[in-house]
């Protein structure tokens, strides 16, 4: 059973997020700050911790740098819709990806569920399983990629943006994550090569930006390979 | 010594005398321009060679009729000092420069601020500052003794020329005119009455000089209006941004408490158990009830920004009030103890209910949010003379001696920044706000176990009691 840490000031927010995730089989620990929260983090190790950026005693950011320091599992944040730069600084700041205050349930779970499969992340292509909804179908391990049971002839760009965001299913992938990985440090701002490519892809794929099934993005962030 | 001076010293008197004569109108003409040390040392080199010619034909002179050595030196050293204070006496008499320009500034600020005329006197003649209007015209009605001719001329004046733009000094009648401005937009015509003058050329130069200060005083208004202007604009931005992250973190919280929990059952159900369910449905309420405090705590604000408040007063006893506020509080004490200490007897108040229940209400919701459990929060009524006092404390961190007057500033919240406390920061404004409608003030003081006591003044007598209850004209 996988433990989470709950680091939230709001006791309202705390309670539907313990209910919710103990309904899930989860083992929740809660922190009411900053401080408590490191102290829960050595004290109990959780799996997966939920941060509040908004802490009495602390700044969220130095709080998530600090943590990363000792704590290498992921890390979700709860953020208010209005500034991508807090977003985009916490998930260079270490954070594994965000919620949007308010959330639902449903959508919070997905993400943590997105968290939890680390573990494909690490393995190399060729011992990924296939994805496969019926519609589209990747096979990673021989490079395949099908849309309704035909072929698709991707770049290879193309394709290595694909198996990124699929690597990352369910999970945001920043436009700075997908410049290095595929372009490398050196592009540092042309994130209009990620835009172009991203469209690209997209029309491969038949899917629409406005009412994406398989990438949805998270305008002024990145990326998201969505899940089923 | 013999009285008769030969012919060359009486020539040497008589130059003398002249350069005194002619130093008055020489300084006078160099006032605005110089202070009184600059002609002081001018005038000092000039009686210099004065002295020196002097002291030369006195030497030239028959020794016998000439003047003693020691003489000569006194004389010399007299028409060397004498020559240029005398030269410097204008200024001497005159007020200094600086406190000149800031009487100016002063009538000049009056005036721009109410819009009305100025009138000063300079060197005991009567000057006015009148304001000129976007389309030329004077307001001429504060002037006293005012010719009908004067008006007409001026007015002509103003439309014919580029005299519209800066007058140059002119003499109409009795009257020396001439126009300031600040270079932008505003316009003044100063009118000086000049029938009781008696040296013309000392006034001219006196409103030249006043034009020069009131130019310099209306620039230094309209900097000093920029920068008003400036901080006003600054403030309005702050208080905008406070405005905002309070509602996104005030009123987003409860949201999100409410549709987590609200999503968590209705997509989890079937996996919750009773007790949990439950608890979900609780804190939807109580974060309804949050969000509902807030929205009318920031309405009552926006209101009481306003001044669209209006008071409906009755007459009514403080302890109707309570009770309201009473049930209001019961839900939201938690453990913490609320007590209540009201007189039996208490004096008829004219208040609006409605709002000095939600001050009141404010001012208790933020003492139990700093209390732990089984603290205690009192509220104590007592009764004054003139007022009744209603004490609320609590035995919380307190409020230190340098934050007392902050707390009352709207989105102000103990320890701001990021050490948040959950509130709006809006309670406590609101709650000056509406006793100072009533009259009444709030003031902050240490209670007795250390915490904050809220202390709230509501003067019995209203200045507008214009009706008066019906039971007490009985009880007369």
């Amino acid at each position: 059973m996988s433990t989470v840490l709950i680091i939230d000031d709001e006791p309202q927010i705390r309670r539907f997020l313990r209910i919710g995730l103990s309904a899930q089989q989860y083992e929740v620990v809660e922190a009411v700050d900053g401080k408590s929260g490191m102290e829960q983090i050595a004290l109990s190790s959780p799996d997966l911790i939920v941060l509040d950026l908004g802490l009495p005693d602390v700044d969220g950011q130095d709080l998530l740098k600090e943590m990363r320091g000792f704590f290498a599992g992921p890390i979700i944040v709860l953020s208010v819709r209005d500034s991508e730069k807090e977003k985009v600084a916490a998930l260079d700041s270490g954070a594994n990806d965000f919620v949007v205050k308010p959330f639902g349930m449903q959508e919070f779970l997905a993400r943590i569920r997105g968290l939890f499969r680390t573990v494909v992340q690490q393995l190399p292509a060729s011992e990924m399983s296939d994805f496969d909804d019926g519609h589209l179908r990747i096979e990673p391990a021989r490079r395949r990629v099908y849309l309704n049971d035909e072929s698709l002839r991707l770049s290879r760009k193309e394709y290595a943006l694909l198996l990124l965001l699929l690597r990352h299913r369910g999970r945001i992938v920043t436009q700075r994550q997908i410049l290095n990985e595929l372009w490398g440090k050196g592009h540092g701002d042309d994130i209009h090569y990620v835009r172009i490519l991203i469209a690209k892809l997209r029309t491969s794929l038949n899917d629409k930006a406005e009412s994406p099934t398989y990438i949805e993005t998270e305008p002024g962030v990145g990326y998201r390979f969505l899940e089923k | 010594m013999k009285l008769f001076l030969p012919a060359l010293h009486v020539l040497g008197y008589a130059l003398l005398a002249l350069a005194g004569l002619l130093t008055i109108p020489l300084s006078l003409s160099f006032l605005g321009q110089h202070d009184g040390i600059d002609v002081f040392l001018v005038t000092m080199a000039a009686s210099l060679g004065t002295a020196l010619v002097l002291l030369w034909g006195c030497r030239k002179q028959d020794r016998q009729d000439a003047l003693q050595p020691r003489q000569m030196f006194l004389i010399t050293v007299l028409v060397w000092l004498v020559v240029p204070l005398y030269a410097c006496l204008p200024f001497l008499l005159m007020d200094n420069g600086l406190t000149l320009t800031d009487a100016v500034f002063e009538t000049v600020s009056g005036m721009t601020t109410t819009g009305s005329t100025v009138m000063t006197e300079l060197d005991h003649l009567k000057c006015y500052a009148l304001p000129i209007g976007p389309d030329n015209e004077v307001d001429w009605r504060h002037v006293r003794d005012l010719d009908e001719r004067l008006p007409l001329r001026v007015e002509q004046l103003l439309r014919d020329s580029d005299a519209a733009i800066a007058l140059p000094s002119l003499k109409i009648g009795r009257w020396l005119l001439t126009s300031v401005t600040d270079g932008a937009s505003a316009r003044w015509l100063i009118a000086v009455d000049m029938s009781r003058a008696s040296e013309t050329n000392t006034v001219v130069d006196s409103v030249s000089l006043l034009v020069q200060q009131t130019r310099l005083a209306v620039e230094r208004l309209r900097l000093a209006t920029d920068v008003t202007r400036e901080r006003v604009e600054k403030e309005r931005e702050l208080l905008r941004s406070a405005l905002l992250s309070s509602i996104s973190h005030d009123f987003r919280t409860p949201l999100t408490s409410m549709v987590g929990a609200a999503t968590t059952l209705e997509e989890l159900s079937d996996e919750l158990s009773a007790e949990d369910r439950k608890e979900l449905l609780e804190s939807i309420v109580v974060e309804a009830r949050r969000l509902d405090r807030y929205t009318s705590n920031l309405l009552d604000m926006t209101l009481l920004g306003r001044g669209d408040l209006t008071l409906d007063r009755v007459w009514t006893s403080i302890d109707e009030v309570l009770n309201v506020v009473r049930k209001r509080i019961e839900p939201e004490r938690g453990d913490v103890n609320v007590v209540f200490e009201v007189p039996d007897r208490l004096p008829q108040i004219r208040l609006h209910p409605a709002l000095i229940e939600h001050a009141l209400f404010n001012v208790l919701h933020n003492a139990l949010k700093f209390s732990g459990p089984d603290d205690t929060v009192r509220l104590t009524v007592s009764v004054e003379p003139d007022a009744i006092i209603i004490d609320v404390s609590d035995c919380g961190p307190g409020i230190p001696l340098q934050e007392r007057e902050k707390v009352f500033d709207m989105f102000y919240t103990a320890g701001s920044g990021d050490r948040r406390q959950a509130g709006s920061g809006l309670g406590l404004a609101i709650c000056k706000g509406m006793i100072g409608a009533h009259g009444g003030h709030v003031s902050i003081d240490e209670s007795e176990c250390g915490g904050c006591l809220v202390k709230i003044a509501l003067p019995l007598h209203s200045d507008d009691a214009d009706e008066v209850p019906g039971h007490r004209e009985g009880a007369i």
